[in-house]
């Protein structure tokens, strides 16, 4: 008896393909929600078209469109000389953004000083004008592009790093952030500011003085900076072109705001 | 209907073994898949550099898997020290001490807290727990918080097996106890413990396995740093958080390592499956 | 006196457990239900989860626990039956019951990768609900094999010498008398195995993907509840409140459940008078 109930149930798929009027996006984990909401705007106006957005990481972004599993991919950094063949277009600038717990004093700090605390060099925040208390140094789980940008900008192998805590996700590195004071961390600026906005006790540092503020980003002062990338391959699908039209319009411009990220224009 | 054999029975009867054959013999498909993707790793990398190793940095094609192995294991352990008492001493209170009205009420709370799911277990411990240990114990994340909030997770499979196994004590058991007037810890030592000895122990390996196996709970918690932990306060990273951790951003050799973490987490439980009943088996 | 030292403990245990349970399930109802409103369970999602309700998302998480039940608890029966009717053979029953559970034992994160690669790559079923409830099945399976098989080792001797004696098929045999008698072993196997889905978070990562529009189809990506609180917690700044909502909601519905099979069980409880010990 449950046996045919199963047969029917098999039976009873429908083998979807993937029409013209649909788009898959997989990728970085910080475009996606951004990307979500362009989505559900897109659709508003184009009822006919599905669009689908899965995270999974950049690298999933890279990997899905190379093997033809998706339309687009999104990426939270720029294209590596390996990928040159994939085309890309930048849909917002994000920066990366030291954070602290709200309750901290400490203002700025220089490059060489946040080198030295994850190298493991400064070891209290008593030598950087506070209690003598130790640094909960947190950082990335390898292979996140964020990962990357931070190591990047500071010209450090991730070998030589000595963090007590590592994340995995921008969000659990904000929770572990506010859940222990004397902690210092890096993260997306969007992401920060969204959460600062809604009053969680969470503080953006200056780096080498330079405020990570929005005109910075503009200006290009800010020295951690990143593009987020939708990337694609070859001929796109009617939908597809639209998308990425649209990413760059007045109701994309909207959403772009809301998450905290900057337009590139 | 009909008691003669019939062919066509017979033919579907004979068709749906081979399907229970096939599906008890599943986890032999498992291990293929994980060999195909992940036995390689073995061939191209030293024992001494990955087994024994500890530091993992799969970029720079250092792949320790030394200080997980033993993170996996201590985790689970503690977890077991917390849980399999409590759990033993609770179902002992459901079945004799407990009365009758408040009875159905645990049943109720302990089928929730069974079905919470693991990704909340780990949110409360970040956002309750560790703020609490942070500023007493830093990091905060670490082997002991890890433990508790796993602890907390196979709690309720103890208790469930371990009263379904007090279950099959037979009444009469109990009656005669009962008339020699013995007390309920003389109860529980003498009787129930020295003869349930062997099944408590099946249940407490059941725990740990779980223990084991639990990923998402841990993920948050634990701090994910690779190192042999000093202290129980030290955060350390497990066979499986790391798999959750990288799986995603992980291609070749980095991706082959992962999938072996899978093969060592299974031989794990093999055997501890085999220490806790390795008598039925054999 | 010892007794009463013990007595002690076992209420403090008990005590413990409930301070435990508020701990963890009084946060989530306390956070939860600030601003919930019904209108969460059946309204659309929005604004990457951070308003709006998860109705796609409870409807993604019935199918996927659906489907994997009815898969689970056809093929867990007909293994059990299969065990069962090998059990004359001794060394071929330990060999099939020590596979079995092991496979109860794996990780659910290793059901993860395998279900990737069996249902997702190998089969080419994609990022799909079906995928998602096919790892989930495989996950449930040994566990509702083995009280099955429980059950079927508990039907009473004359049973099997009636079936013999009658010279009755073994499809006849199993399928047309003895599944009556563990009627009560399928059912609560099924109780468990509907618990551990509604749970699993890691097996599904990487098999039924994050969709989170209304699904149409099996092949469709669709997140279970526990994948969209991962998520909400994890990845989307603001997200929260709405996490901690769709936590409430889940311990609501397990309640709800949960009542339903323990009246059921008093139901079908059997008459024997046991023996209370006070």
């Amino acid at each position: 008896m449950k046996l045919l109930l199963f047969i029917i149930t098999v039976g009873l798929i429908n083998y979807s393909h993937a029409a013209d009027n649909q788009v898959l996006l997989t990728g970085s984990s910080t475009v996606a929600p951004i990307m979500l909401d362009i989505a559900t705007a897109f659709e508003k106006q184009n009822p006919k078209s599905t669009i689908e957005v899965q995270t999974g990481g950049s690298t999933r972004g890279i990997i899905d469109i190379k093997r033809d599993l998706s339309q687009i991919g999104m990426i939270s950094r720029d294209l590596k000389p390996t990928e040159s063949f994939l085309k890309h277009k930048t849909i917002a600038i994000d920066g990366l953004g030291i954070i602290v717990h709200s309750s901290n004093p400490v203002k700025n700090l220089s490059k060489q000083q946040i080198t030295d605390i994850y190298l493991g060099k400064i070891k209290s925040w008593k030598q950087l004008g506070w209690v003598d208390k130790p640094i909960t140094v947190v950082h990335k789980a390898e292979g996140r592009s964020t990962l990357e940008l931070f190591l990047g900008y500071l010209k450090i192998k991730n070998s030589k790093i000595k963090p007590n805590l590592i994340i995995g996700d921008n969000e659990q590195g904000i929770k572990t952030i506010i859940g222990n004071p004397y902690s210092i961390g890096y993260v997306s600026i969007g992401a920060a500011n969204y959460n600062i906005k809604n009053k969680t006790p969470l503080k953006l540092i200056d780096l080498d003085n330079i405020k990570p503020s929005r005109a910075n980003i503009v200006n290009k002062t800010y020295p951690i900076l990143r593009s987020l990338n939708l990337i694609y391959k070859g001929k796109l699908t009617e939908s597809s072109q639209k998308l990425l039209a649209f990413s760059s319009g007045p109701e994309a411009l909207k959403v772009l705001e809301k998450h905290y990220v900057i337009s590139p224009q | 209907m009909s008691l003669a054999r019939n062919k066509t029975e017979d033919i579907v009867f004979k068709g749906m073994l081979l399907v229970g054959l096939i599906f008890s013999l599943c986890i032999f498909i498992v291990l293929f898949f994980l060999i195909r993707s992940g036995g390689h790793f073995l061939l191209t990398t030293k024992i001494s550099e990955t087994l024994f190793f500890d530091k993992w940095f799969p970029s720079e094609q250092l792949f320790g898997l030394g200080p997980m192995i033993i993170g996996s294991a201590l985790v689970s352990i503690l977890a077991l020290l917390f849980a399999g008492p409590l759990s033993l001493v609770l179902a002992f209170f459901y079945f004799y001490i407990c009365p009758l009205k408040l009875k159905s009420t645990l049943d109720i709370f302990m089928d929730i807290f069974l079905s919470i799911p693991s990704v909340v277990f780990g949110l409360w411990g970040l956002v309750v727990v560790v703020p609490f240990m942070a500023p007493l114990f830093p990091p905060g994340q670490g082997l002991l918080t890890a433990s508790i909030v796993l602890a907390m997770m196979i709690l309720p499979i103890g208790f469930k097996t371990f009263v379904a196994t007090l279950k099959t004590l037979p009444s009469e058991w109990l009656l005669a106890a009962k008339s020699c007037n013995l007390g309920e810890w003389s109860l529980f030592k003498d009787i129930i413990f020295k003869s349930y000895k062997r099944k408590f122990f099946v249940g407490f390996l059941l725990q740990i396995t779980r223990a084991i196996g639990e990923t998402m709970a841990v993920l948050m918690v634990c701090g994910n740093i690779i190192q042999y932990p000093d202290s129980l306060f030290a955060p350390i990273r497990t066979l499986t958080t790391n798999i959750a951790l990288e799986m995603a951003y992980a291609t070749d050799l980095h991706r082959t390592s992962l999938f072996f973490c899978g093969l060592l987490l299974i031989a794990y439980v093999f055997v501890l499956l085999l220490l806790s009943k390795g008598d039925e088996y054999s | 006196m010892k007794n009463k030292l013990f007595i002690a403990i076992s209420w403090l245990s008990f005590f413990v457990f409930f301070f435990i349970f508020f701990a963890v399930a009084g946060n989530i109802i306390f956070k939860g239900l600030d601003g919930f409103n019904l209108s969460f369970i059946f309204s659309e999602f929005k604004n990457s989860g951070r308003d709006g309700g998860i109705l796609t998302i409870i409807v993604s998480t019935l199918i996927i626990t659906s489907f994997a039940l009815l898969v689970s608890a056809s093929i867990s029966l007909l293994t059990a039956v299969c065990i069962d009717h090998f059990s004359a053979n001794r060394r071929l029953t330990k060999f099939l019951k020590l596979s079995l559970d092991t496979l109860s034992a794996t990780p659910s994160i290793v059901f993860g990768l395998i279900g990737n690669i069996i249902f997702c790559e190998f089969l080419g079923l994609g990022y799909s609900l079906i995928s998602g409830s096919l790892t989930l099945a495989l996950m449930i399976l040994p566990i509702q094999t083995r009280i099955i098989l429980i059950g079927l080792e508990s039907i009473p001797n004359n049973i099997h010498l009636g079936a013999n004696a009658l010279n009755l098929t073994p499809f006849t045999n199993y399928f047309r008398i003895k599944i009556h008698l563990i009627k009560n072993q399928i059912l609560s196997g099924s109780f468990i195995g509907l618990g551990r889905s509604l749970a699993e978070t890691a097996a599904l990562l990487f098999t039924s993907g994050y969709g989170v529009k209304m699904p149409t189809s099996l092949l469709d990506s669709g997140r279970s509840i526990s994948i969209h609180i991962y998520d909400l917690a994890m990845n989307i700044p603001g997200g929260n409140a709405n996490a901690y909502k769709s936590a409430f909601t889940l311990i609501a519905l397990v309640f709800i459940i949960s009542l339903i099979t323990s009246t059921l069980q008093r139901k079908f409880k059997s008459g024997r008078q046991e023996f209370i010990w006070n």
